[in-house]
């Protein structure tokens, strides 16, 4: 007999075995990826409305309040609705588009292609910003660093304190070493911010356009166009308030104000804060820590 | 039709060559006559009775794959100039707007491994197809009598579907497929809403789902919808996808909480 | 004992329905194709698939209709028990191909719609779109891969047929095959094997076929001793855009669909087709046949053509004339047209850059269909009239074991096939052999029992010839022979055929053979995926069918169906009508089937008697009017004649 399979060219190497149904473990990652995406999406537009109160330092502090009213609630809440789908979506994003993707948005310009590039590189983008602004609001990450490198000047950064949330968010958004707008490394920091709200949003809007896909919300090419329209305009909405939020804090941003109990403001009597660019600052834990303890004080008096 | 002799022209082809699996690729120009009616295929045609390179070398004809010449059999298709094209439907004409002495570049499918100059291995197009049991399943070929009623919106739907010739456009053009991973791509959820919206077809749907949901299914597509765009036969491709995406929602669930 | 096999050689709808209906009938099948079995030729075909059906029926047409028709269209050269028993299976093929899923098109209420097709005057053609041979291919194909999944079917793509295996008595045994990627030579082993390799448009250079369509099955089986029946009878169709490297088919649906052919009634008229009035158009095909008009059969109307540019009415004054779909000629709104013949309108319009609902085509005929192949038998049914059912010589050739199928055999279609008849047939022969060929394999010894001395021989045999062709040291480029044979081809043995050009065709292919054994020089000798030698051995094969074509048209002193010839003295004499020129049916001395056989390296001619026990030949001029017409028309038609 002429055996069947003998000297044919066989099947593909990469050919799946085709017999035995796969699990559905890929899938429901998949679905949770974009849940999470959702979740955290959610989040970062909140996130940006209450940022751009920051126009005012009082409804500002007003708003920061509130959220730190839930307590010891808020780390639960922050855990379950910010960092674990966080963690999810960046975790299993970085793992699709590491494994095997081919980006050809060269040769097949394609608006599809150009927002799938986009959508990519958004998440690389937003990967180091988020780093960067947890490490410089929140000292996430430094504290790690300081303890491998015990590099003085670390210590003395400022950082976001709830307390004083407009000032000590202008604060640390700047850099230490001076509060001139026009200073580079502000330039640089500033521009940070700016790239990594609007990679936010775009990639939060182009997220929820391929998630009615994914989730066979919209199927006509005319359902996601319509669809697409929607989430230009909540891209739009929400890039202007991230954009004001994030004018309230960096160009427009007035460090050392501090909103009275309950109403105005009252501006400390900083020192200049005038740091050559290139001279490492003289004593930047005295001056950070000096803002601070002054700052305390001064609202104590105010009370 | 065919162009007097008089502007008979020649066009300039760089054809990206291979000579087996496993050896390395090298580009070889070729400068061959050209009318206005002239297409790839038909340029390649001419170098297999004159396989002579620009430089006057004799070589062997380069190796492609072609048939029907009309675009409905598949076999075809090259990248023409960095993109994914049927090589019989691509006149040089179009494709050299403005530009009559560039080369035309022609080089075999990326996602696909090679098998010699132009030819690569689609086979696992062909497997993808078994595995989601693309077929009506019928008791015999017996006489039975007809098949179900269907109406003449559902057979406009269901009909360009079936058009799929297997080409292989939509994979090479889209970002998510790729030669290593097992992606299975828009041609195969096409398919498999096609197969799933047949009456009949539909008794194997369960299975075809549970196919289109694991590893290299419908959620490892990343929606650049660079499948629609290069469709020859302008297959609804992104629409099977949303298809395909809202029965794995339904599916998922029935699943979860009725299975 | 080893399970028996059947090799089923090529994966067109013919070689597919053989695969589906042996495995369904517990016989192991080894498939083998050129191509991926879903890229076959069948995929090209486009209008439709006739059958009797109930509408048709209640106006007054039956299977008995389909079957006239069909041998009526044939001129009467077909058998006519095989062409019964396929008109009697068509209703029950469709509604197979209805329940394997095949998206014909549909009418309002969900049943499947239908068109009217050339020599018929009932709406009997059933369509999807217009690619039905694709929808046909892909259902046929999937019900394959579901047998392949089963393990029912092995395939084998991208292997070549090289040669049929004989056995000391002269029966098939097997098959030599060559993998074209690692070109590995070997023999398979089969206890019957299936050739449906499809027409062999190639040998015409240009024709509607693929590319792919050499007839190289047909002919290693004819060089193996297997007879061609009627080979001469090549089909012209009428409406194909020419082109230099393929002419592309413009379906017979264009005009069941209300297309219209026309040309400007002042010859060489320059104005753009759509600034000319309808006054000054002729429809010609309209004015001569006022029952049929556009949809009179295929060779009629492409003679029709052929004269009309002949006189000096082509567009232009050239070889082309006016296919019309659009609204102001056919009164049919834009989108219906669309979604009915979407499939061809698209072709015409990627290639030539015309929305052809917009501005008429300019189309010409072209080399379309073999009527001839391989000859094959058959068992009538006496008490039928048909077939007999599981007859083992059915389909069988003249060796035994070896059996065609499809348009690889010479069976159905006559002198001239019908269009939406060739669909049917492929599959109709797949289905209705498959048990038959049970039956005889059942009754034979098994191949497995065979020594493998004699497999081992064929193998050598192609090696010897493979070696000798990647030697062949010559300056003859198969591909440049090739459109040499193809030319002369074309231009001598399609549409009109004379004697002298029939013999300064033999003496060029003749001369093509001695190139062929003496100077051929193989532009790639490499034993990698090599095509130029596929393609050198495949030249071999167009050469000798060209050399059965040419002698087959030489020796029938008549005209029939597609055959057409012109004494010689009166090839020149452009003042007469066509049918003034030729030599008519001659059924007292021509009413038989040519057979070919391949005897000391040349075409060796012999003829038997067609059964025509059902039907007596008639007269067959679908009302073609002679007679002048009163419209202005013909009158300056006939007046330009003279």
């Amino acid at each position: 007999m002429t055996t069947a399979m003998e000297g044919s060219v066989g099947k593909h190497p990469s050919a799946p075995d085709y017999s035995s149904p796969p699990g559905q473990l890929h899938f429901w990652l998949r679905r949770i990826h974009s849940l999470a995406g959702l979740a955290f999406g959610g989040f970062v537009a909140f996130h940006l409305t209450v940022n751009a109160t920051s126009l005012s330092p009082a409804v500002y502090q007003q708003e920061v309040n509130n959220i730190h009213a839930l307590g010891p609630n808020l780390g639960f809440v922050e855990f379950t609705f910010i960092f674990l789908p966080l963690l999810i979506h960046v975790l299993y994003g970085l793992y699709i588009t590491s494994s095997g993707v081919k980006w050809n948005a060269v040769h097949y310009n394609y608006g599809g292609n150009i927002r799938y590039t986009l959508q990519r590189v958004s998440g690389l983008v937003l990967l180091v910003f988020l780093a960067y602004h947890l490490a410089t609001l929140h000292r996430w990450g430094l504290g790690l660093i300081y303890g491998l490198t015990h590099w003085s000047a670390l210590s003395s950064f400022p950082w976001f304190h709830m307390n004083f949330a407009y000032t000590s968010t202008v604060d640390a958004i700047k850099t230490p070493y001076s509060h001139n707008p026009w200073f580079w490394a502000n330039i640089l920091s500033d521009g940070l911010y700016f790239l990594g709200v609007w990679a936010a949003v775009y990639h939060l809007a182009n997220g929820l356009w391929t998630a009615a896909i994914a989730w066979g919300l919209t199927i006509t090419a005319k359902a996601q166009r319509r669809w697409g329209n929607v989430c230009v305009a909540i891209g739009v909405v929400v890039g202007i308030i991230g954009t004001i939020a994030w004018l309230g804090v960096t160009v427009l941003g007035k460090p050392g104000v501090v909103p009275k109990k309950n109403s105005g403001t009252m501006v400390l009597s900083a020192p200049a804060r005038k740091v050559t660019p290139g001279v490492t600052p003289l004593n930047l834990h005295a001056y950070t820590t000096g803002i601070r303890a002054r700052t305390e004080k001064k609202t104590l008096q105010g009370a | 039709m065919i162009a007097p002799a008089d502007i008979k022209k020649t066009v300039k082809l760089n054809i990206l060559r291979q000579d087996t699996p496993d050896t390395h690729p090298y580009w070889q120009q070729f400068e061959v006559p050209c009318t206005p009616s002239s297409n790839v295929t038909s340029l390649l045609r001419s170098i297999s009775a004159n396989p002579v390179t620009a430089e006057g070398a004799q070589v062997a004809p380069p190796a492609y794959e072609a048939s029907c010449l009309e675009e409905v059999c598949g076999s075809c298709t090259m990248l023409i100039n960095g993109k994914v094209r049927q090589a019989c439907s691509t006149l040089v004409r179009k494709i050299q707007s403005g530009h009559p002495d560039e080369p035309i570049t022609i080089e075999p499918l990326t996602k696909f491994p090679v098998i010699r100059d132009l030819v690569v291995d689609r086979s696992r197009m062909f497997e993808n197809l078994k595995r989601i049991k693309a077929w009506i399943p019928i008791d015999s070929s017996y006489n039975l009598g007809p098949g179900p009623k269907i109406t003449p919106e559902e057979q406009q739907t269901m009909y360009p579907l079936s058009r799929c010739m297997t080409c292989g456009s939509c994979l090479e053009a889209c970002p998510q497929f790729t030669r290593d991973n097992n992606f299975l791509g828009a041609q195969i959820f096409s398919i498999a809403r096609y197969y799933n919206m047949h009456p009949n077809g539909k008794t194997e749907k369960d299975a075809r789902m549970e196919v289109l949901m694991g590893e290299g299914g419908i959620t490892d597509c990343g929606n650049a919808q660079n499948c629609v765009k290069v469709c020859p036969k302008e297959i609804p491709l992104t629409e099977s996808i949303g298809i395909i995406g809202r029965a794995a929602t339904v599916y998922s669930i029935k699943k979860f909480f009725s299975k | 004992m080893a399970q028996k096999r059947v090799i089923v050689v090529g994966g067109g709808l013919a070689g597919l329905s053989t695969s589906m209906k042996l495995s369904e009938e517990g016989v192991a099948v080894d498939l083998f194709s050129l191509v991926p079995v879903k890229r076959s030729h069948s995929v090209c075909a486009q209008g439709g698939i006739n059958a009797c059906n109930d509408v048709a029926r209640q106006q007054g047409y039956s299977e008995w209709e389909h079957f006239d028709e069909t041998v009526f269209g044939g001129d009467f050269l077909a058998h006519q028990p095989p062409v019964l028993e396929m008109a009697r299976m068509a209703p029950a093929i469709i509604d197979l191909l209805d329940r394997m899923g095949v998206p014909f098109s549909r009418t309002p209420e969900g049943n499947r719609d239908l068109r009217l097709f050339g020599g018929s005057l009932y709406k009997r053609t059933f369509y999807a779109g217009a690619t039905t041979g694709q929808q046909l291919l892909y259902a046929l194909d999937e019900q394959v891969r579901h047998h392949e999944v089963q393990g029912h079917v092995t395939k084998y793509e991208f292997w070549e047929f090289l040669a049929p295996v004989l056995d000391d008595n002269g029966r098939c045994v097997g098959i030599v095959a060559q993998d074209l990627r690692t070109m590995q030579i070997r023999s398979f082993r089969a206890d019957a094997v299936v050739m449906a390799t499809g027409g062999n448009g190639l040998i015409f250079g240009q024709s509607t076929m693929s590319i792919i369509c050499t007839g190289s099955g047909t002919a290693r089986c004819y060089q193996a001793g297997a007879r061609l029946g009627n080979p001469e009878f090549v089909q012209v169709h009428p409406t194909a855009i020419p082109g230099e490297d393929k002419c592309r088919l413009m379906s017979e649906s264009a005009r069941g669909e209300g297309g219209r052919l026309w040309v400007p009634k002042k010859r060489q008229d320059s104005r753009h087709p759509n600034d000319i009035p309808e006054q000054e158009r002729d429809y010609f095909l309209e004015r001569l046949y006022p029952k049929y008009k556009n949809i009179v059969p295929r060779d009629i109307a492409t003679r029709e053509i052929f004269y009309i540019c002949e006189q000096g009415y082509g567009i232009g004054g050239g070889q082309m004339v006016y296919l019309d779909l659009t609204e102001k000629a056919t009164g049919i709104p834009y989108d219906v047209l669309k979604r009915k013949l979407g499939g061809i309108l698209e072709i015409y319009e990627k290639f030539v850059g015309v929305d052809p609902l917009l501005e008429p085509m300019k189309i010409y005929p072209a080399v379309h269909y073999s009527m001839g192949g391989l000859w094959v038998d058959f068992a009538k049914d006496e008490k039928t009239g048909g077939l007999r059912k599981a007859d083992p010589r059915n389909q069988m050739t003249n060796i035994t074991g070896l059996y065609a199928a499809g348009e690889a055999d010479y069976q159905y279609h006559g002198a001239n096939r019908l269009g939406a008849n060739s669909l049917l047939s492929c599959i109709f022969t797949g289905l209705f052999m498959a048990p038959g060929i049970k039956k005889f394999i059942e009754s034979q010894p098994p191949v497995a029992e065979q020594a493998q001395t004699i497999y081992d021989a064929a193998v050598a045999g192609q090696q010897a010839v493979q070696s000798r062709l990647l030697n062949s040291k010559g300056t003859d480029n198969p591909y440049v022979m090739h459109r040499e044979l193809g030319k002369a081809m074309s231009d001598n043995v399609t549409i009109i055929r004379s004697n002298a050009k029939l013999r300064q065709t033999l003496s060029l292919i003749e001369s093509l053979k001695d190139r062929y054994q003496n100077n051929l020089g193989l532009p790639d000798s490499g034993l990698w995926n090599n095509q130029s030698l596929g393609f050198a051995r495949a030249c071999w094969d167009m050469i000798l069918l060209g050399e059965a074509v040419t002698s087959a048209a030489l020796a029938r002193e008549e005209s029939r169906g597609s055959h057409f010839k012109i004494p010689d003295e009166l090839v020149d004499r452009h003042d007469l009508p066509l049918d003034k020129r030729a030599l008519q049916r001659d059924d007292e001395h021509w009413l038989k089937s040519t057979l070919v056989s391949y005897v000391d390296g040349k075409a060796t001619l012999s003829y038997e008697p067609v059964d025509v026990s059902l039907v007596a030949p008639r007269a067959r001029n679908y009302g073609k009017v002679t007679a002048p017409a009163t419209n202005a028309a013909s009158a300056e038609t006939a007046g330009a004649a003279v």
